[in-house]
This record gives structure tokens, sequence and C-alpha cells, in this order.
């Protein structure tokens, strides 16, 4: 049975068209420099996964093999449950007593680490192309990936 | 360089860091402008609020990255405000840093931050790290009454004397008042002065040169003794 995160991830993955649609928000400079890259996500924990991604002019599409990985991130599953449920409340009055977690919280509290050789200079493009362009298009998967967690809890 | 707790945008009447902009053809970070300066602020990369929980390698290897990946424009000075620790992150710096100028210590003149002063000044030592002088900050309190005290519970320091004691230049004393034109005009003489002093190396005192010859023949006269 697949874990939440591969659910999770699937359902980011399949929607091409919110891919297509944030590579040409890019500046055509900016486009050109990331198209290529691929990247490694690792979640740890029962309900993780690891995902090898690439970034086409066509969507992110996932890949095998260890080779050509610029950046690895890495994360347990309570932080990306974290980072869903703060998503889910983007632009909407927060839930105090569950607000969530941000990923630049997240990464400077050390939950989030990244690898490569340009980390700073990666973080910053990987959370500003999140936070520009991706954020509000993958708050429904959030919202939906939330409930299905809370349903999944109560009936545990 | 502000790593753990980044506050250079507050005090450059900032009220946020702006993000980070960077150049996406030479995949560098671009500093923003306040005033005619250059900023590179971590506060910039993961925000001022949260508690940055990063291991020792973790910080190192950002210092190194912010050291090289920086777009600087051509500068007269690079400032880099750091700590006053020993800390592996602190030697990594220093090693890091080829072409450092010179160091400008900043401290209060009281009994507890003079302790972290002279052990900053003997790793500076240490690190055979140029040394420009000493600022003495917070150095007295300036009512706007003009009248003058000392605020603080731990007591006050001569810190000419320590200056002398180290062989470091004191630059000049910044009063805590709210009277912005006292304070200009003590930042004005220490600007004259950073730019004509030159920065040196520190050596070890003759005292404590001696002290350590002295230790060290008390320590080869027991061993003989054995």
């Amino acid at each position: 049975m697949a874990t939440i995160s591969e659910m999770l991830f699937g359902f980011i993955l399949e929607d091409k068209v919110m891919h297509m649609a944030t590579l040409m928000e890019l500046s055509p400079e900016k486009r050109q420099a990331v198209v290529g890259r691929k990247g490694k996500i690792i979640v740890t924990g029962s309900q993780g996964g690891i995902f090898i991604v690439r970034l086409t002019p066509v969507g992110i599409f996932r890949e095998e093999g260890e080779d050509d990985i610029r950046n690895e991130v890495l994360m347990d599953y309570d932080t990306l449950r974290e980072i869903i449920i703060w998503l889910a409340q983007l632009g909407a009055p927060r839930d105090l007593t569950d607000p969530g977690l941000d990923p630049r919280s997240a990464y400077a509290n050390g939950y989030i680490r990244i690898s490569g050789d340009k980390v700073l200079y990666d973080a910053e493009e990987i959370f500003a192309a999140l936070e520009k362009h991706a954020f509000m298009k993958m708050q429904p998967i959030a919202k939906y990936a939330l409930e299905a967690m809370r349903k999944a809890a109560k009936s545990a | 360089m502000d790593c753990i707790a980044p506050t250079l945008h507050k005090a450059l009447g900032l009220a946020e860091a702006p993000r980070w902009e960077v150049d996406a053809a030479e995949q560098m970070i671009i500093p923003y402008q306040v005033d005619g300066l250059y900023v590179v602020t971590m506060a910039s990369h993961y925000g001022e609020n949260p508690a940055v929980l990063w291991d020792e390698p973790t910080l190192i290897r950002a210092m190194r990255e912010l050291n090289t990946l920086v777009k600087w424009p051509q500068l007269d000075y690079l400032f880099l405000d750091s700590p006053p620790s020993s800390s592996k992150f602190m030697q990594e710096l220093y090693d890091c840093l080829s072409d450092l100028y010179g160091i400008v210590l900043v401290f209060q003149p009281s009994d507890i931050a003079v302790a972290d002063l002279v052990r900053t000044i003997d790793f500076i030592r240490i690190k055979k790290a140029p040394v420009v002088g000493l600022v003495s900050n917070m150095a007295v309190c300036v009512s706007p009454k003009g009248e003058r005290f000392w605020p603080y519970l731990s007591p006050r320091v001569d810190i000419s004397s320590v200056c002398e004691d180290h062989g470091i230049p004191l630059l000049g004393e910044v009063p805590l008042t709210p009277l912005q034109a006292k304070v200009d005009v003590e930042f004005d003489k220490i600007a004259d002065r950073i730019e004509n002093t030159k920065p040196k190396v520190l050596t070890d005192a003759l005292a404590t040169r001696l002290c350590k010859a002295i230790a060290r023949r008390a320590v080869e006269a027991v061993i003989r003794r054995l």
C-alpha cells in the first residue's frame, strides 16, 4: 500500500498542467537554468518515501538512478505533515493550535536538510519558486491531503 | 554575516529583510541595497523568527558558501559582523578570510563583557588576525537632559587600560542615548580613526611571555627533580 508521502507526491507529479504553468511563469533565463535539473527528496518514517525527480520542459517526472542529482532534500514525515498543514491554511486565518510549519522555518529549524554544491543558492531558488509560483497551486492538494490524513487518523 | 540570529536589516532600519534575489545565469546571490550599502543577511533566506538549529558543519558550509556565492559589486569595504566567540564556526571563518583588512572590536565596558573581550583578543592573537582597534559601545548612558550615568549592574571597567594592556588602540566610545547627534559625532570620530589606523597583528605581551617562560622553567625544574 502506498504511503501518504507517495500519495501526496503522486498527486503533485500527476498535475503536468500545474508544472507547465509554473514553468511558464519563470523568466526565460530562469527557465533555461532550471530545466533539466534532477533532485532527490527523501521523506523518512513509516509514511515516507524516496522520490527522484527531474524538471523537463513538459513538467516534472519521476526518474530512477542516482546519477546527475544536484540536490538531496531530506526530511521526516512529521515535517512533511507540518508543511502540508501550513500550506492548507495559506491565505486563510491560521489555526493557532495547529498552525503547521512553513518550509523556510522547517529548514532553519534543521528539520529539512538540503545537500548539494551550492546549498544556499539552491535552497533559495527552491523556496522562492515554491512561494512565487507553486504554493497557491498546491494548496488544494494540501487541503485534500490534510483531510485524508485526518480521516486516516480518526479511523486508526 | 549573521547566520544564527540575523538582525542586520533591523539595524539598517528595515522592518523585514528583503528576500534574496538570485542571478540564475551565474547562480549567485545578489545583495540588496540600503542607503548605498550592499547587504547580505541570512534573514533574507529563512526569515528572522525561526530558531536556527543547524549543526556546526552546516553553519560552516553556509558561511563558506556566503563567502563565494554573493555577487558583490565593486566595493570600497566589506564589513562582516560576527559574534565574540572562539567556536569552530569562528575559527573556520577566520581561516577562510584570506584578505582580511582588520578587525574592529565592539564591546561594552562592563566587567562581564570584558571577560569575553579578553578571550576574543586571545583568539584573535592565536589566529594572527590584524586588529584595527576597539570601540567601547554603550560606554555610558546619557539621558535626554544630558545627565551621564552607568546603567548596568555589572561594574564598569576602564576599557582604555584593557586596550593598553593588549596593545590595541581605543577608537572611541559610543554612549547609550536617545540623542542621535551625540552618537553621530562619535561615529564620525570612529570612522576617521579607523581610516587612519594601520591594523596590526597582536603579539604576546612581554609580561605574558615572561610569565610563560617562568612557568615553563618551573615545570622543567620539577621534572628534573623527579
